[in-house]
């Protein structure tokens, strides 16, 4: 995105969010970019309304080195995560709730930690065995490539190597801190 | 003459009630005749804008083939899938393949991974193949199993992740082979007997079989597109065998996929490359709709034959903020002739469409699984492809409308006339 794109961006949802209209200029400002929760794979719920876990009590982990709501999607390493939070399920950001089993195959994806500024390496999970938790559903899409880039693909079903395939839900596990651009030594 | 003219009028209803119980009374006193019990009704010849959609359900990640009627918004029948079903349907209409997984105990024990055929009439089960153990891909693309040129054989995408190819015979109702195709994806169909995947490195991987479904030739073609600079989305459509992938940053890639190898012809594009990010104000007015604009969606394209045309979900580049989410949905949905290659129509959603399918024939349907805006409501609508009139909704339809699958609907069995 151009840097015009950006400015303009910035103060339509600036604008945005200070309007108390309902419609579609508000939720471009804050809830539009958040449709994205509407399409996906895997999926929305339906006329039930799909499970944001927007009323889902909030949670911390504690530590302000990593800030924010594990509970909710905007917490910053579920910047691509594609499915129910564990922590709304009985697990944490990044533990799988009891009697499940956490796939060892996975996508990662980079997310930039506001307590420091880095960006973090982050493994995202799915906890396997059980039905799907069906609370907080997430779907973070930004730089997501298709199939034939399964590493960087979260529509994949990632209970692979588990005793079963059934889903439950997806963790975000922090793996290490990653390079920025003009660092990464060309191979 | 006072009395005379109140009673004469006040007599007429009491004739009028008189002379209707005299109808209506040898009706009410006619008994029903006893029904037949144990009947199941059977479809006949399809409609012409029948169609399926998979209604997936995230509780257990599995689903059903639903099959409707976009005339009336009507629910005729349905199939049961285990997890990630996938769908092809015989160009004949007359069966449908359901690739499946399912659990010996619901969520655990043994795993089955089959095809189950079904007949169009009776949607009774017709048989069941079984496909390699632990081996189908489950994911979202609907592009994991398609049907051969000759239709004795459907080809099934593997993810394990190593992937390969599965080749199912339908005439003797077994798994005949699985054949590798490292890095490369999914599956469809190319000239009389193959197969073709996609590749990380931009390339095509062409499988073919003999008469006997024994694999016959492979080849890797050169690349016909970078990764590195722009993605395909694998939701790709078909006109003929042209396949029609549309990328990431608006364009679409063309794919003839009728002889032994694919031909690639040059990318066209979609949406406006040169188009300036409009003004603050002009974007504000218009909530982005001023431009530019990006593809996005999970059956983001959906094409016609008879008309050749190509249907493709947009969206305001600035609602999505030009990230690469190919999900996003859109507002609008953009219809193309695909002889001249340029837009010929503008077809504007209630909400958004996530998901677009359009029905076959000359005065198609567009299907359309959207949301509302604000209420994040979603809806399966049914639209007029040509004149983009919103017509109907088909309510209670499930949990999800992910994908459409128009039946086919040889010529000359369709119903004429019936809107």
């Amino acid at each position: 995105m151009n840097p015009i794109d950006q400015l303009s961006l910035k103060i339509l949802r600036s604008l945005a969010q200070r309007t108390s209209r309902r419609g579609v200029l508000a939720r471009l400002g804050t809830a539009l970019v958040g449709a994205a929760a509407v399409p996906l794979l895997p999926v929305a719920r339906a006329s039930a309304g799909i499970p944001t876990g927007k009323m889902v009590p909030p949670t911390t982990t504690g530590n302000p080195a990593d800030p924010g709501n594990p509970r909710s999607c905007d917490y910053w390493r579920y910047c691509g995560i594609d499915g129910f939070l564990c922590a709304c399920c009985g697990g944490s950001a990044s533990a799988c709730p009891p009697g499940t089993e956490m796939s060892p195959v996975t996508w990662v994806g980079t997310c930039e930690n506001p307590a420091d500024g880095k960006h973090y390496i982050i493994s995202y999970n799915d906890c396997c065995g059980k039905h799907g938790c069906n609370r907080c559903f997430c779907n973070g899409n930004e730089r997501e490539a298709p199939e034939y880039w399964p590493q960087k693909n979260n529509g994949i079903h990632w209970c692979l190597g588990t005793s079963t395939t059934a889903y439950t839900c997806s963790v975000g596990v922090v793996i290490g801190t990653a390079l920025k651009q003009d660092e990464v030594v060309p191979e | 003459m006072k009395i005379k003219t109140t009673r004469m009028p006040a007599l007429v209803p009491t004739i009028l009630c008189a002379l209707a119980l005299l109808v209506v009374a040898p009706l009410a006193s006619a008994e029903l005749a006893p029904e037949k019990l144990g009947r199941s009704l059977s479809l006949d010849t399809p409609g012409r804008h029948w169609t399926y959609y998979l209604d997936f359900q995230l509780s257990n990640f599995g689903g059903r083939f639903v099959l409707m009627d976009a005339n009336n918004a009507d629910f005729l029948a349905h199939v049961s899938a285990g997890q990630f079903p996938a769908l092809s349907t015989a160009p004949d209409g007359k069966e449908i393949y359901v690739a499946e997984t399912t659990y010996e105990y619901g969520t655990s024990g043994k795993r089955h991974d089959f095809v189950s055929i079904y007949d169009t009439t009776g949607y009774a089960l017709q048989a069941r193949i079984d496909l390699p153990t632990g081996k189908r891909a489950l994911m979202g693309s609907l592009r994991r199993m398609t049907l051969l040129g000759d239709t004795r054989f459907l080809a099934i995408y593997n993810y394990t992740p190593a992937t390969s190819i599965s080749l199912v015979d339908l005439q003797q109702r077994r798994h005949v082979t699985e054949v590798p195709i490292p890095g490369c994806h999914l599956a469809y169909s190319t000239g009389a007997r193959g197969v073709s995947a996609l590749c990380g490195d931009g390339t095509m991987y062409t499988l073919h079989f003999d008469a006997e479904g024994a694999l016959a030739s492979k080849h890797r073609s050169e690349a016909f597109f970078d990764p590195q600079s722009d993605h395909l989305m694998t939701n790709a459509v078909s006109i003929g065998s042209t396949w029609y992938f549309v990328s990431y940053s608006g364009d679409v890639y063309p794919v003839d996929l009728s002889g032994q190898q694919p031909r690639f012809s040059e990318p066209w594009a979609l949406v406006d490359h040169d188009k300036e990010p409009a003004w603050l104000i002009t974007l504000l007015l218009t909530m982005g709709k001023a431009g530019p604009w990006l593809p996005g969606g999970m059956a983001v394209a959906a094409a016609n034959e008879s008309r050749g045309e190509l249907y493709v979900i947009v969206h305001p580049t600035v609602w999505s903020e030009g990230k690469g989410d190919h999900d996003f949905p859109g507002p609008e949905v953009w219809v193309y002739d695909t002889q001249r290659k340029e837009r010929i129509r503008r077809l504007e959603m209630r909400g958004v469409a996530m998901s677009i399918g359009v029905t076959p024939g000359e005065t198609p349907l567009l299907t359309v699984f959207g949301a509302d805006i604000e209420t994040e409501e979603q809806h399966l609508e049914i639209y007029d492809a040509i004149t983009g009139d919103f017509l109907r909704e088909m309510y209670e339809y499930g949990d999800t409308a992910l994908g459409f699958a128009p039946v086919p609907v040889p010529l000359t069995t369709q119903i004429e006339g019936s809107r």
